[in-house]
């Protein structure tokens, strides 16, 4: 191992990083796949806008992106530069920058972008495992994946991710490959499954979620081997606290919609032109896997029932499978 | 109508699932789901079909009237040329 250079297991690839990384990541030995490594100055990036977020920071984006299909660079202005190519990530802080926020856009949309570019399947979902397979939980952003895979967590079941799932389809099964060992809740939350959630950092300063270590000396268990992956739930938390919890089948194209709108970065694998070798992978996940519908009322207070209904609806998948 | 073939736009892609499609404008990153009969409608289009050749090629294939197809196919069509997914060939 080059000095300073720590190895770690990620997403079922070798990353080899200067970055001593907060996560508790896996250490690794072997050959390298990606280095992420910080460097003075990028040299030559791209320059033509792919993406501007809608989200704003002291006036600008807080994040745009730039890139061909060979690199990519995600540029969070005040904060950070990342490049993403085919090989390695390298970043960029801005003086004083925040290394849990680097880290976490290191380890999510960049790493993310690297396993497309590397023809990876790169889903931006929580998983869990429920017997003998991992579940996962899709949808957009502050739609509740998080807290709903914590609650799995305190129910004794290991997290598969809680960030980018990578997956592998082969032509009967659908493989999810393991994260990281750190699951992500907002502060007020956190304090919900953890004590001393507000000593832990968080993914931006003012705005982040708290990164809380899972598995040894952490909350709950992972899962650090692949494991079949056996349903999709899009998750549909409602205001309304009299909802009643139910869960449906989607149609295979509403199954797909869903796929499609929990990639990572799906506004930046458009604009790269990357889609079209990637919808017919995820059709097969739709015609592979149980895509369904979880509609569940807000609030924490639920949140049990909601984990009863899941498990119960994995039951019945092993019910039916025996018939 | 009936022998007005349609050709689908240069700039989508079609994606079958599960007896279904999604039509995908790369143009302007928008996705359309199609339930089977529409899927099967657009799969002949796509294959150089004329109208009349799809309404019969469908009514040997799913259990529907003729007049409730037919006016089936015209809103889909309608749709698909009001999102500039298919234009009149040739």
């Amino acid at each position: 191992m080059t000095r300073g250079l720590h190895k770690y297991s990620v997403y079922g690839f070798i990353w080899e990083s200067d970055l001593c990384l907060s996560s508790c990541l896996i250490p690794a030995r072997g050959g390298t796949d990606v280095e992420l490594r910080r460097v003075h100055k990028l040299s030559e990036p791209p320059t033509n806008c792919l993406f501007s977020s809608p989200l704003i920071r002291n006036g600008s984006p807080l994040l745009k992106t730039y890139g061909t299909s060979e690199e990519i660079l995600l540029r969070y202005p005040g904060l950070v530069d990342i490049l993403v190519t085919p090989r390695e990530i390298q970043y960029v802080p801005e003086t004083n920058s925040d290394m849990a926020f680097i880290e976490a856009q290191c380890l999510g949309p960049a790493s993310a972008l690297w396993l497309e570019l590397n023809n990876t399947l790169a889903l931006h979902t929580s998983a869990v495992v429920v017997d003998d397979a991992a579940i996962m939980l899709v949808e957009h952003s502050g739609s509740g994946k998080s807290t709903l895979a914590a609650t799995f967590l305190r129910h004794q079941h290991a997290l598969l991710t809680d960030d980018i799932l990578p997956l592998n389809v082969t032509p009967h099964a659908v493989w999810g490959q393991p994260g990281y060992p750190q699951i992500r809740l907002l502060a007020d939350v956190a304090r919900q499954f953890i004590s001393g959630a507000d000593t832990l950092p968080s993914t931006h300063p003012k705005i982040g979620k708290k990164m809380i270590p899972v598995g040894v000396s952490g909350f709950g268990t992972f899962r650090d081997r692949p494991v079949t992956i056996s349903s999709v739930y899009v998750l549909d938390r409602v205001a309304d606290d009299t909802a009643r919890i139910a869960i449906q089948d989607l149609t295979p194209t509403e199954g797909l919609h869903a796929l499609i709108r929990g990639s990572s970065g799906a506004n930046t694998l458009q604009a790269l032109g990357l889609q079209p070798s990637r919808l017919p992978r995820l059709a097969q996940i739709v015609e592979t896997l149980r895509v369904r519908r979880l509609t569940y009322p807000d609030g924490l207070h639920h949140l049990n029932d909601v984990y009863d209904a899941i498990v119960n609806d994995v039951d019945t998948r092993h019910t039916s499978n025996w018939h | 109508m009936p022998q007005i073939v349609f050709k689908l736009s240069a700039d989508i892609l079609l994606q079958e699932v599960a007896n279904e499609m999604v039509i995908l404008n790369l143009a302007d990153g928008q996705y359309y789901g199609l339930n089977e009969i529409g899927a099967r409608i657009v799969q002949l289009m796509s294959r150089g079909e004329d109208i009349s050749s799809i309404t019969q090629n469908l009514l040997g294939e799913f259990d529907v009237e003729q007049s409730v197809l037919e006016r089936d196919i015209q809103d889909l069509i309608e749709k698909l040329q009001q999102h500039a997914l298919i234009e009149i060939a040739g």
